[in-house]
């Protein structure tokens, strides 16, 4: 490209405002999007735009960036990839597994595959197609293809990196090379993602390498770091957090306002909240006394040095437990005991449940100096919720719904580091350190007659308030249907003046609760929708959208299995003619899931 | 004389929208129809109006799942079915933090007439509290139970566990007759049999008909009757009160001399048992000769409404029991034509009495009856309370009263009277909030005795008369009504009053000492010659000088008192009482004489704080 035309201080002027008024997706999208304009004008009208060399004119081979995750960190990994790589003179197209047909991967020769693993080592929505494709009767020969698989985890959970493990595996099956080994990466994934970054560039650096400037599709990762991310968290100051649950409520859940005022940042009803945590003070507070450390003295970790306090509140991972650390910890103390635990996976799941760092320090002692001990921790990862709020309703606001997970066991502190410092450490005034992860996949309808079925128990409700805030702000005329569910209707019927308000308002036209502990036997979300499935039907019938958050355990696939029995008792058709309507669904869009 | 019920002619076609439904029930004189209903009927009038006899959207209520509350409009039709919504008011700021509503739940009172039950029924009014209710038995002012703290999916299991007792809680609320009251332990047995009798057919006579009751809560499968009022529209359901019931509660007592423990001048229509002079207390052989009867008594005032005032009954006549029931109807179909259907403040027969004059009155209730009332006559009242401990029968029947503080009986005491039940013939619940174990037989008192001791029931062996002779109203936390504390807070306040009697050597005097939380009247504040009525958190109106039996209505003395200023105030005039009393002389009565409180002739004089100075 020319140095500087003359055009170009004349073009940028009137970008510039148009781009100062973009948030950081809005910018990324529109890089891409311009630079597929330009992509299709220099398939048909190259002559306009021969200084830009089209991506047809490159030698090498394209290298593709897939990724499919389902909180938008596989996102940010991939993208980072498709701009170092690019920045290398790489070819590359990034897409997402939602967007491209699992049978393009015959086509292929270069792939990165970036994916993560839920609930029971499930792929993520978004990757389900082609998992099933490669693992499929139909799975093509792979033989020309060279790959690298990044998996996203949770070492808290036993299939850890299940569904990354599952592609690299099928790919080699099929006939695939291995051009660098898999990288699993924990929720602490920034060193695992920049080490496998780095090996993958030079990995295909020669393959991929274009003849001329690189071109890509879609979308591109601009030169700088766009504001506000997880290394430059935006820092919201508290308005409020005050509980959504009275006694004898078991759970506590809070309604936590925080302000984005003066960051920018622009989100979507759907959208989730990262937020970094820190440590419970109570729980930094027993480390430093059971370690008998001065909480000022140095620790060194991996090269960094800093306080001890600082480590034990605010980079450490103390709240969660993890396979991979206690089975470093057995190779330096109580190895016997600690593998007789390890060996037996059901019950180590249940103990790592129960059971928080500090508690295996303690029935598990031994002398530790303490940059060994900490050098064995996971590092602090932020956390996300699914926004609850909508700009339109609180302009400069977003609103989570936290439950505080644990809480204090006799004298000790055993809660969860992000919902305590949401609801109990934080006090108004003070700051949060947060960043935006938008959600594509979980997007109210463009068509704002059409009808929504809302489907979210517990603090699976969240996204829900801030659709029914949405599109009442937006006066939008289709239906809103929400099914929710909690134990107690008297103690933890989150939002229920809201709800009764968008009742009478006509901003939620039904309401169908599920209080499970109400009454002698059970009762569900997914038996509300049984029970009521005849109208859920004409609602399907009638084009509603779907719409499932909260656990991914046991809710989701529960609700699914409802949905499908509903479809197969009032279209009178068989399971299978049953699960090709949810699919169709699926493929419209029409069914769309945010569970973790 | 019957009601002469011609449907009224043509007239001032205005006004036939509101007269159609009532005009059947209506007399004959025209001019006053109409000048009542010139005036726009209460919010209530139309939702019993559009009720359908008492059913409102009830049934859908119950089985709304966003709320724990019922419709608006149901929450008054519910009140003819014996409950009341209620939430718990300590938890509503806390509850709109969480966005979550009031904690909504209901209280239900069951009709009891004349407060006896048997022990069958008591093991279930036990069980359904344990098992629907806040585990806890409130003795009403009116013989009643009452439950409290069910949640709405509670209400149901919980009314059908009184059907099962032989039990209901028709009408223990609303705009009809309530609780029919009796004297639970007169002198004679034979006696209590018979007014018992008589209490339990006015209870029935002036029960409302609809079968909306059994339709809502026993059995809403079952389709209506055939001809019923919900299934065909016919409209015959209620062939005493029609379809918009009384303009306002309407209260029944039977009192049998010389014990007014009932109160008998605080209600809309009272009996005075009658015995044979010659054959009185303690031979077990009186002879009931007959009834007088009173009409237009009433406690209900409020406090920003110069025109509502306490009213003592009037005595209109006597005649012989078999013709109660033919009374009762007259008087309750006198109120239901002429009563005041715009202004509920002013709604009671004590006012339309009032305001059309006593004579009107009798003879509008003469003109409905087959056999006119007879000259009243002589009787006697010594007293408003119980007799406390062991008294016993000719014939060997014992009974135990029991002091039950407000009449709040909590899950220990609960326990011990369950033991009881098996050593008991039956319980009868007093006016008085307190509790007889009846029909104990002579071998079993030992062990009755034991177990009240046990179970910490025999504090009235212990308490000082005033905590005897004091009563107080639900108040907060649940009750809407309510200003200020009451049934939370009396026990300490009795404590200092207690001291200060003490301290001039009265602490072995009886003097009657009520509280309620509202100006209503519930635990009839304004017949007690200490009367407490809330304002304010922590701040009431105190009344003085009513009789010690019952006889005359007290009167506002000072304005927004807070505890300090009461026990100050009260002080002073037991320093004087102490010093100037003349023999067996009440406090009450004390006042009146040394002109400390002016007597109140007139309902409406009770509310002016007096002329006089006090200071001599």
């Amino acid at each position: 490209m020319a140095a500087s035309p003359d055009w170009q201080p004349r073009l940028q002027q009137s970008l510039d405002p148009l781009a100062e008024q973009m948030s950081e997706q809005e910018l990324l999208w529109a890089s891409g999007y311009l630079a597929g304009v330009a992509a299709a004008r220099g398939e048909h009208h190259s002559s306009a735009v021969e200084s830009i060399p089209a991506a047809e004119a490159a030698a090498g081979e394209v290298l593709q960036i897939w990724y499919g995750s389902q909180t938008g960190k596989g996102r940010g990994v991939a993208e980072r990839l498709a701009g170092e790589a690019q920045a290398r003179g790489l070819n590359v197209e990034l897409s997402d597994l939602a967007e491209i047909s699992p049978r393009q991967i015959r086509k292929v020769k270069l792939l990165t595959l970036v994916v993560s693993t839920h609930g029971e080592g499930d792929p993520p929505d978004d990757a389900e197609s082609l998992y099933e494709y490669l693992h499929g009767e139909q799975a093509p020969k792979l033989d020309r293809l060279r790959y690298s698989v990044f998996a996203l985890g949770d070492s808290s959970y036993e299939h850890f990196c299940q569904t990354g493990k599952d592609f690299d595996t099928v790919l080699e099956k099929l006939g695939a090379e291995r051009a660098l080994a898999r990288a699993d990466a924990d929720v602490d994934f920034e060193p695992a993602s920049e080490t496998w970054r780095t090996g993958v560039i030079e990995a295909f650096a020669e393959a991929g390498q274009a003849v001329q400037a690189p071109q890509t599709r879609l979308s591109v990762v601009p030169d700088s770091v766009p504001s506000w991310n997880r290394d430059n968290p935006w820092q919201a100051e508290v308005l409020a957090s005050s509980p959504l649950t009275v006694a004898p409520s078991g759970k506590t859940v809070h309604h936590v306002e925080l302000s984005l005022e003066g960051s920018g940042i622009r989100y979507e009803p759907g959208d989730s909240l990262a937020v970094w945590p820190r440590n419970p003070r109570p729980l930094v507070e027993e480390f430093l006394g059971f370690l008998e450390l001065d909480e000022t003295a140095p620790v060194q970790v991996n090269g960094d040095e800093l306080p001890a306090r600082a480590w034990l509140s605010e980079r450490l991972e103390l709240t969660q437990l993890t396979r991979p650390f206690l089975e470093q910890y057995a190779q330096a103390a109580h190895p016997d005991e600690l593998k007789a635990l390890l060996d037996d996976s059901g019950q180590l799941r249940a103990w790592i449940e129960r059971h928080q760092v500090i508690d295996v320090l303690r029935e598990f002692p031994a002398e530790w100096p303490p940059d060994v001990l900490f050098a064995m921790f996971r590092r602090l990862a932020p956390r996300s919720y699914s926004i609850a709020s909508s700009p339109l309703a609180t302009p400069d606001e977003v609103h989570l719904t936290v439950r505080t997970v644990g809480g204090w066991q006799d004298e000790q502190l055993r809660a969860g580091a992000a919902s305590w410092h949401l609801n109990s450490g934080l006090k108004p005034g003070e700051h949060a350190d947060v960043f935006l992860e938008p959600n594509k996949r979980f997007r109210l309808p463009d068509d704002m007659d059409a009808p929504v079925i809302m489907i979210g128990p517990g603090t699976g409700v969240a996204p829900f308030r801030a659709f029914v805030e949405h599109r009442k702000a937006l006066g939008a005329g289709g239906r809103n249907w929400l099914f929710f569910g909690e134990q107690h209707r008297r103690s933890d019927f989150l939002y229920q003046i809201e709800w009764q308000r968008h009742l009478k308002s006509g901003a939620l036209h039904r309401l169908s609760p599920a209080f499970s502990r109400d009454q002698e036997h059970k009762i569900y979300v997914q038996d509300r929708l049984r029970e009521q499935g005849r109208e859920v039907y004409d609602w399907l019938e009638s084009g509603a959208y779907v719409y499932v958050c909260g656990d991914a355990t046991r809710m989701a696939p529960d609700v699914e299995q409802a949905l499908l029995d509903v479809i197969a008792e009032h279209a009178g058709i068989d399971a299978e003619r049953a699960a090709e309507y949810l699919k169709t669904m699926k493929r419209q869009w029409r069914y769309r899931k945010d569970v973790y | 004389m019957i009601p002469n019920r011609h449907s009224r002619e043509s007239g001032n076609p205005g006004f036939e929208a509101v007269m159609y439904l009532d005009s059947r029930f209506r007399g004959n004189d025209r001019s006053e129809m109409c000048s009542m209903n010139t005036k726009k009927l209460s919010e209530v009038e139309r939702i019993k109006q559009e009720s359908n006899f008492l059913r409102g959207t009830l049934s859908i209520s119950l089985e709304d799942p966003i709320t724990g509350a019922v419709a608006d409009d149901d929450t008054q039709v519910s009140k003819f079915h014996g409950i009341y919504q209620q939430d718990d008011r300590d938890l509503r700021k806390e509850r709109r933090q969480a966005r979550l509503e009031p904690l909504y739940s209901f209280m239900l009172r069951a009709r009891i007439p004349g407060g006896v039950v048997t022990p069958d029924q008591w093991r279930a009014l036990d069980r359904l509290s344990r098992t629907w209710a806040n585990g806890t038995i409130r003795l009403t002012t009116r013989q009643a139970v009452q439950f409290h703290g069910i949640y709405k999916e509670n209400l149901r299991p919980l009314i059908r566990g009184l059907e099962d007792a032989l039990l209901d809680s028709i009408a223990a609320c609303g705009d009809v007759n309530r609780n029919v009251m009796c004297n639970p332990n007169p002198a004679s047995d034979r006696l209590h049999r018979e007014v018992q009798y008589w209490a339990e057919r006015l209870s029935e006579k002036l029960l409302p008909a609809s079968d909306a009751y059994r339709e809502i809560w026993i059995d809403p499968e079952r389709p209506p009757a055939p001809g019923s009022e919900s299934g065909t529209g016919v409209r015959q359901a209620e062939p005493l009160y029609g379809p918009t019931y009384l303009p306002r509660k309407f209260k029944t007592v039977v009192a049998v001399p010389p014990v007014n423990d009932v109160d008998l001048f605080a209600h809309d229509l009272g009996f005075i048992a009658i015995t044979d002079p010659g054959s009185t207390s303690g031979t077990g052989n009186d002879r009931l000769l007959g009834f007088n009867v009173t009409a237009g008594g009433g406690m209900g005032a409020s406090h920003d409404d110069p025109e509502t005032h306490p009213r003592l009954a009037d005595v209109i006549g006597f005649c012989p029991p078999q013709a109660l029931p033919e009374v009762a109807e007259a008087v309750v179909s006198v109120q239901r034509d002429y009563g005041n259907r715009s202004n509920r403040k002013r709604a009671r027969l004590k006012y339309t009495i009032e305001d059309r004059g006593l004579g009107w009155f009798v003879r509008e209730v003469q003109r409905r009856l087959r056999v006119p009332l007879e000259q009243a006559r002589p009787f006697d009242f010594e007293h408003t309370g119980d007799r406390y401990g062991w008294t016993e029968e000719v014939g060997g029947r014992r009974h135990l009263t029991l002091f039950v503080e407000n009449g709040r009986l909590r899950m220990r005491q609960m326990d011990g009277l369950l033991e009881i039940t098996a050593l008991a013939g039956g319980f009868r619940i007093t006016a008085n909030q307190n509790l007889i174990i009846a029909n104990v037989a002579a071998g079993s008192k030992e062990q009755v005795d034991a177990l009240v001791e046990e179970y910490g029931l025999d504090r009235h062996l212990r308490a000082r008369p005033v905590r005897l002779n004091a009563m107080a109203c639900v108040a907060l936390p649940t009750c809407p009504l309510a200003m200020a504390e009451a049934e939370r807070y009396l026990p300490e306040l009795v404590d200092r009053v207690e001291e200060r009697l003490a301290a001039h050597g009265l602490e072995n005097e009886a003097i009657t000492l009520r509280m309620t939380g509202c100006p209503n009247g519930c635990a009839r504040p304004y017949l007690s010659e200490i009367g407490l009525v809330g304002k304010a958190p922590g701040s009431y109106n105190l009344h003085l000088g009513a009789a010690f039996n019952g006889t005359r209505l007290n009167r506002l003395f000072r304005e927004n008192l807070g505890e300090a200023a009461i026990l100050e105030t009260l002080d002073d005039l037991f320093a004087r009482f102490a010093g100037e009393r003349e023999t067996g002389e009440h406090f009450g009565d004390f006042l009146i004489r040394a002109g400390i409180v002016a007597p109140v002739a007139e309902g409406r004089e009770s509310r002016l704080i007096q002329e006089v100075e006090y200071a001599a």
